[in-house]
């Protein structure tokens, strides 16, 4: 009895809390709650809707427009990344979401229909989320949805990163015909290579 | 594998020492047990491990199970970092040659009699003579592709394979080494730069770490090759536990346990524990075996790296083409200086990927794409493999709290450094700082000292020595005090020297062969 007692006092101080730092964080322009985010790991939006959001927010991210040879190798290996059960698929997933949402509120239908000046504001504002914050910490703490907001910041932003710096979209951006994993022949390091395009 | 099973040879360790142990003894006839920890992995499964990797990162090879692996650290009481254990080692049938680059390098002569040269360190019990033969048989069984250089020691036989060139970005180097009365030398590679014994070249597949085509050698192929003899039994998913002595003082047989927990003996007339610096240890201390001195455990060195680059926008370099960078200096390894300093081997690199700034300089989208377009390809790099010496106070534990799935205790890693080790560091970096400034880099980039990488080079923690009080083994490896009884690999090595110790510890396995069964 008692520690049920404490335990509502708790919920209603917790309540007041939430409330003060819901006005606390409005104030100062943080989201609350990042809605679209929320629920995302089991958001059954179509697989290759998603893929697109995410190739394309890979090529904003790095200031490239991908070819289609290029948009096909990252897509394989988007695919292969959704296709493992776990939760880097649902950050995926809510990365995605989050892509569509700040486009609906530029006037886009979705992150892929958006002008290339609309999607290179979309991922700086991605990019300007701060994980590491003191209200990052806390709020990961408090809010799933605010939970999954931060986690697809810190965990699928640096995979996709790492997926791409290790595909053949970005050896042929730099002038290369091959990269890790595509056999050729040694004897090319006596000679120079190309220059970048 | 029969209770009433008894083998010539028991080997414990499937790795560099256990493949080329086990494939000598079963070409002489010999009945062998090899003992692995790890998985056998499938060399078919090698591609769709470089991709799994390049989509997710993390290994490349899975070989890590947190409740066999457990260990416990406190090097950053001593040295200020952490030692990562687990990135620095591979268990499995392979070892650490499954991920390893393949730079392959003899120990100086002077490293086998540093204390009578310049009062560091302690002496092997064999000269760099004795081991010659075995270090050319070596280079023979692992196909290594060299070319002799005049700062190399000598040399009774030929490399089998051809040197890998001098690529275009290397020759830049001649010039600015020249500069300072140095000396630079294509890398040796275990590597084919033809086909040999029946492993394809090299075909640049920029992906060393775990090679699709097999042209780097990894020692599975000679666990293979002993199986194939049908005189080897492997035992893989396999930990040994202890080690059971006779009452005479000889091994009577290894405790073993599956990872289930379903535990045996396996006997054998020799025995031979080659898990690695770390485990070897912990095993002789886990069965309290070889200890009479207190030096099991003891004299755990490393080789610490200092890195050290800078971006020359004048030059354009043409990096991962082949895979991996081929040139060294060993003219800062001896000299007078050593008596204050350790042998330091300098290696020459041109990878950098700009496109790892995105989250260090915030960095992204049009203006990232530009930082690639300036950056790619106009950054030069020295590494600096430095000598670390034997200390008594660097050493492998037995954890007093920690335990593993079987109830064992854990290895405990305390790293250490002494003045000398220090000031060898020390040097390395001014030496990198002089090089990269006359190569033309406005702002060398180095870490702090305080900031240490490692090499993943384990050795000492048995060392080998003729005095008893003073090492775990005797010149042939045999664990004082017992008959039957030998510890192989980097864990034997009295000093380290500033080389990659993969050449060594294969020669010593394949002397060790030729001291256990004669033919």
């Amino acid at each position: 009895m008692v520690n049920d007692t404490g335990s509502h006092r708790w919920s209603r101080r917790r309540l007041i809390g939430f409330a003060s730092l819901a006005a606390a964080l409005a104030a100062v322009g943080i989201e609350w709650p990042p809605s679209p985010v929320s629920g995302a790991g089991s958001a059954d939006s179509a697989a290759p809707a998603v893929e697109a959001t995410l190739l394309a927010f890979i090529g904003a991210l790095f200031g490239r427009v991908l070819s289609p040879l290029d948009a096909a190798d990252l897509a394989e290996r988007v695919a292969c990344l959704l296709a493992f059960k776990g939760p880097l698929e649902g950050d995926c997933r809510a990365l995605a979401l989050y892509l569509d949402h700040l486009a609906a509120r530029r006037g886009c239908p979705a992150f892929t229909r958006c002008e290339p000046a609309s999607q290179a504001l979309i991922v700086d504002q991605v990019m300007r989320i701060d994980v590491n914050s003191m209200a990052a910490r806390l709020l990961t703490q408090l809010s799933a949805g605010h939970r999954a907001y931060y986690r697809m910041r810190w965990s699928a932003v640096p995979q996709l990163a790492w997926l791409y710096r290790h595909s053949a979209a970005a050896w042929r951006a730099r002038g290369y015909t091959r990269w890790a994993g595509v056999a050729g022949d040694w004897r090319e390091v006596l000679h120079p290579g190309v220059p970048y395009p | 594998m029969s209770a009433a099973q008894r083998y010539d040879l028991v080997i414990v360790g499937a790795g560099l020492v256990g493949g080329l142990l086990a494939a000598a003894a079963t070409r002489r006839g010999r009945r062998v047990a090899l003992i692995e920890a790890g998985q056998k992995f499938r060399f078919e499964d090698r591609p769709r491990q470089l991709q799994h990797h390049q989509v997710f990162g993390g290994a490349v090879w899975p070989y890590e199970n947190t409740e066999r692996d457990r260990y416990t650290d406190s090097s950053a009481s001593s040295i200020g970092v952490r030692y990562a254990l687990e990135s620095h080692r591979l268990k499995g049938v392979g070892g650490s040659t499954l991920h390893w680059g393949g730079r392959i390098n003899r120990l100086m002569p002077a490293d086998f009699t540093s204390a009578s040269l310049y009062g560091t360190g302690m002496n092997w019990p064999i000269t760099y003579a004795e081991l010659e033969p075995y270090y050319s048989d070596a280079e023979w069984e692992l196909g290594v592709s060299g070319t002799h250089h005049p700062s190399h020691p000598a040399r009774s036989r030929d490399f089998p394979n051809p040197g890998f060139p001098m690529s275009v970005d290397d020759a830049f180097w001649v010039p600015i080494a020249e500069r300072f009365g140095a000396t630079v030398y294509p890398t040796s590679w275990a590597i084919n730069s033809r086909p040999y014994a029946g492993r394809s070249e090299c075909v640049a597949m920029a992906a060393c770490k775990v090679c699709p085509s097999g042209a780097r050698y990894s020692a599975d192929i000679h666990v293979a090759a002993a199986e194939h003899s049908g005189h080897c039994d492997l035992f893989t998913n396999t930990v040994a536990r202890r080690i059971d002595m006779n009452g005479d003082g000889s091994v009577k047989s290894i405790q073993v346990s599956s990872l289930q927990g379903e535990g045996r003996e396996v006997h054998g007339t020799h025995y031979v524990i080659a898990a690695h610096a770390v485990e070897s240890a912990r095993l002789l201390l886990l069965s309290n075996c070889g200890n009479h001195s207190d030096q099991v455990g003891r004299n755990l060195m490393e080789h610490v790296y200092i890195d050290a680059g800078g971006y020359l926008p004048s030059r354009r370099f043409y990096p991962r083409r082949g895979g991996f960078e081929g040139l060294e200096s060993l003219s800062y390894y001896d000299g007078p200086d050593r008596r204050e300093r350790g042998g330091i081997k300098l290696e020459f690199t041109f990878e950098r990927d700009p496109l790892d700034d995105m989250e260090g300089r915030r960095i992204w989208g049009k203006a990232m794409a530009e930082h690639d377009r300036e950056d790619f390809g106009h950054w030069i790099g020295l590494g600096s493999e430095t000598e670390h010496q034997p200390n008594p106070h660097s050493r492998v534990s037995l954890d007093p709290a920690e335990r593993d799935l079987f109830g064992d205790p854990v290895p405990h890693i305390h790293l250490a450094f002494n003045d000398i080790d220090r000031r060898t560091q020390r040097r390395a970096r001014e030496v990198a700082g002089e090089l990269l400034s006359a190569a033309g880099v406005k702002t060398v980039v180095q870490d702090p000292l305080s900031v240490h990488s490692f090499a993943s080079h384990h050795m000492g923690t048995c060392r080998m020595a003729d005095d008893p009080d003073q090492g775990v083994v005797d010149r042939n490896c045999r664990v004082h005090g017992v008959s039957n009884l030998y510890v192989a690999g980097g864990s034997v090595f009295p000093t380290a020297g500033a080389v990659q110790p993969s050449l060594t510890i294969a020669a010593l396995a394949l002397r060790l062969a030729d001291h256990l069964l004669p033919t």
